[in-house]
């Protein structure tokens, strides 16, 4: 299936979004092979180009590594992948706060609800562990 | 990649016409047969009641298939041939066709190959049929039937013995004259196929028509210009022959003929030539500039 | 290789009175694929035809790495139609050995894996075939000549959604830096995640040539969405 994509950002953009969620949730593991340029073209249905310039974007950042004839790979540097999950997750965390301030709800009101809704989380993963 | 197209096009005129001409040999196998078999038994046989009445009822039938197999095969040909040019060159097979690594004038001359080539094939196997025919239908007695072949050879080997090398040259420019002449024909209706598509895109086959009598008609203009200019000088000349026949024999008069009609067979060779390249030099140039695929 | 695939200089194509092209100029590189995209009627098809020697500019001029069309282009240039153009009494084999024998660049084995792929039969004929699946054999044909320019006129047109990927899919498979990939359609919002570039033509007139990217990033839009405004009824 191919990727979804919103119209209003650049393709590539969205590329290399998608390939750093795959890195964070484990999809492509840590010192891992990515697939060639072609196959995330065909995967994704996009330009080849525009992948070479999603993973470019991510090579400068030092999540991508090339390595000569034997193709790009997930970096080693756990550093960099944490320091890639922690911008993530900042910008979820403020996305999510506006948009709840958008409904109305201030600042504590959220934290309050999360709260709640972190309690119920632990105890619904607490009886299905039992 | 002339080759290529030839070998291409031959095929796909051989898919449909490889069986016709074997069905007309075989048609005319069974015809010989059947009147081979009525000869031997009279004429009038097929007038008796019985079952001998009816066979050679169904004898006589067959042979009269051959003579329609004959006919259709030459009609056939013709159109098999002049359907694949207006299918390759001017419906959407022309997408497939004009954009080939190949220029205009090499698929023009493949289907003008290919047209002459199959032509000749079905004359040959026409030729082959009436020969079968003669050779083994006509026997009054026996299997084979020899004798009009031996007064053709015996008549052959007078000519030969006193016109001797005489015949060569008349033998060539017969040859070459169907060869033209065959050429001018195809190329004749090609052209008037291209010119009524290009100027009717929705009557193409109609226009092509009307177009081939145009182009007659132009042709006989010229034709008839060309006599007046030159046709007082061809009446003389054969004024002239005439006046010198009487004291001739035989070899002297054919040889004087000849030498006396060269001129005139050459004009008209050529002429015939002339007219070919013409009708191929400007289908080539329609067909590059002036032809759009719909 | 820094030449263009097609160029166009002053490229005008007139007929009668109407003017199907009018001063086109554009000229496009290698390693891209490219959208041509237009209402219809724009001229799509006639510069897709100059470009493959179908029709004869009526101005200024029109060339393929170089050649003016003839030949040489040809050789360079695959070219799929709308339409169903393949004879209809031949087999996909037969028609497989026809490419074979006149286009030097044509992958036999990739064509028959392709082909084995969407489960058509080698030896069934073209006429007995259905409309989709002869749109099938013919874009495997094109798609397995290793040629510099593609030419791709309305590729999706009437075709299902898996048929749709599937396409999209060889055209990406394809990719070769070393040519060019235009396509000509107007089902826009289906194509341009594969496009670099967009061109867009009305009325015989480039209005618009500029890369999918740098439209997002400067306007926030994607190409559907610009083409809705360009071309507003």
């Amino acid at each position: 299936m191919a990727w979804q994509f919103s119209s209003d950002r650049p393709i590539y953009i969205q590329v290399s979004d998608q390939i750093v969620s795959g890195i964070l949730t484990g999809t492509y593991k840590m010192g891992e092979r990515l697939p060639s340029v072609r196959e995330f073209a065909v995967i994704a249905a996009v330009n080849p180009n525009t992948v070479q310039r999603a993973l470019s974007e991510l090579e400068s950042v030092g999540l991508v590594e090339t390595q000569r004839n034997t193709g790009k790979f997930v970096t080693q540097e756990g550093s960099v992948i944490e320091m890639a999950r922690n911008k993530r997750g900042e910008l979820l965390a403020s996305e999510f706060l506006k948009s709840m301030a958008a409904l109305g709800y201030s600042c504590e009101q959220t934290i309050s609800l999360l709260t709640e809704a972190g309690r119920r989380e632990v105890l619904a993963n607490e009886r299905s562990d039992a | 990649m002339l080759g290529k197209l030839i070998k291409q096009d031959f095929k796909s005129l051989s898919r449909i016409l490889f069986p016709t001409q074997l069905a007309i040999l075989a048609a005319s196998i069974i015809g010989t047969i059947s009147f081979a078999i009525n000869i031997r038994k009279g004429v009038g046989a097929y007038f008796q009641n019985g079952t001998f009445g009816i066979i050679s009822g169904i004898s006589a039938m067959l042979g009269g298939l051959m003579v329609f197999a004959i006919f259709a095969s030459v009609f056939l040909v013709a159109f098999i041939i002049f359907e694949r040019f207006y299918k390759s060159f001017m419906t959407s097979e022309g997408y497939l066709t004009f954009t080939l690594p190949v220029t205009t004038s090499e698929l023009l001359w493949s289907k003008l190959i290919t047209a002459m080539l199959w032509t000749i094939i079905s004359a040959v196997v026409i030729f082959i049929s009436a020969n079968i025919f003669i050779y083994f239908g006509t026997a009054k007695e026996g299997i084979v039937n020899f004798s009009p072949y031996t007064q053709i050879f015996r008549g052959i080997r007078e000519a030969f013995s006193e016109l001797g090398g005489g015949l060569t040259l008349p033998i060539i420019e017969f040859i070459i004259l169907c060869i033209i002449g065959l050429a001018y024909n195809i190329l004749h209706i090609y052209l008037a196929l291209i010119i009524g598509g290009i100027v009717s895109q929705k009557h193409k086959i109609l226009a092509g028509v009307g177009f081939y009598f145009v182009i007659s008609i132009a042709v006989g203009i010229v034709t008839s210009l060309l006599m007046n200019l030159f046709g007082g000088a061809m009446v003389n000349q054969l004024n002239r022959l005439d006046s010198l026949m009487p004291g001739l024999n035989g070899a002297q008069a054919f040889h004087m003929v000849m030498n006396a009609t060269q001129p005139m067979i050459l004009c008209s060779m050529a002429f015939t030539l002339i007219l070919t390249a013409g009708f191929f030099l400007l289908s080539n140039y329609f067909i590059k500039n002036k032809l759009n695929l719909e | 290789m820094s030449e263009a695939t097609l160029e166009c200089r002053e490229l005008s194509k007139y007929f009668g009175p109407n003017a199907a092209l009018h001063n086109v100029n554009i000229s496009l590189p290698a390693g891209k694929i490219i959208g041509l995209l237009g209402p219809n009627g724009s001229g799509k098809s006639t510069l897709i035809k100059l470009a493959c020697g179908l029709l004869t500019p009526t101005d200024g001029e029109i060339l393929v790495c170089g050649f003016e069309p003839g030949i040489e282009s040809k050789a360079l240039v695959s070219y799929l139609p709308e339409r169903t153009y393949l004879p209809d009494w031949m087999t996909v084999l037969d028609c497989l050995k026809y490419f074979q024998d006149f286009y030097a660049d044509f992958d036999y084995a990739r064509a028959i894996s392709m082909l084995q792929a969407l489960s058509v039969p080698a030896n069934a004929r073209m006429k007995t075939l259905s409309k989709g699946t002869k749109e099938k054999v013919q874009l495997v044909l094109v798609m397995s000549r290793r040629a510099r320019l593609y030419l791709l006129d309305e590729p999706i047109g009437g075709v299902d959604p898996a048929a749709r990927d599937y396409i999209l899919g060889t055209i990406l498979r394809n990719y070769c830096e070393d040519s060019t990939v235009l396509i000509s359609t107007h089902l826009i919002a289906d194509v341009e995640k594969i496009l670099d570039e967009f061109i867009f033509l009305q009325s015989g007139q480039i209005v618009s040539y500029a890369s999918t990217d740098s439209l997002r990033a400067d306007l926030g839009k994607s190409i559907d969405e610009y083409f809705r405004e360009v071309f507003r009824c």
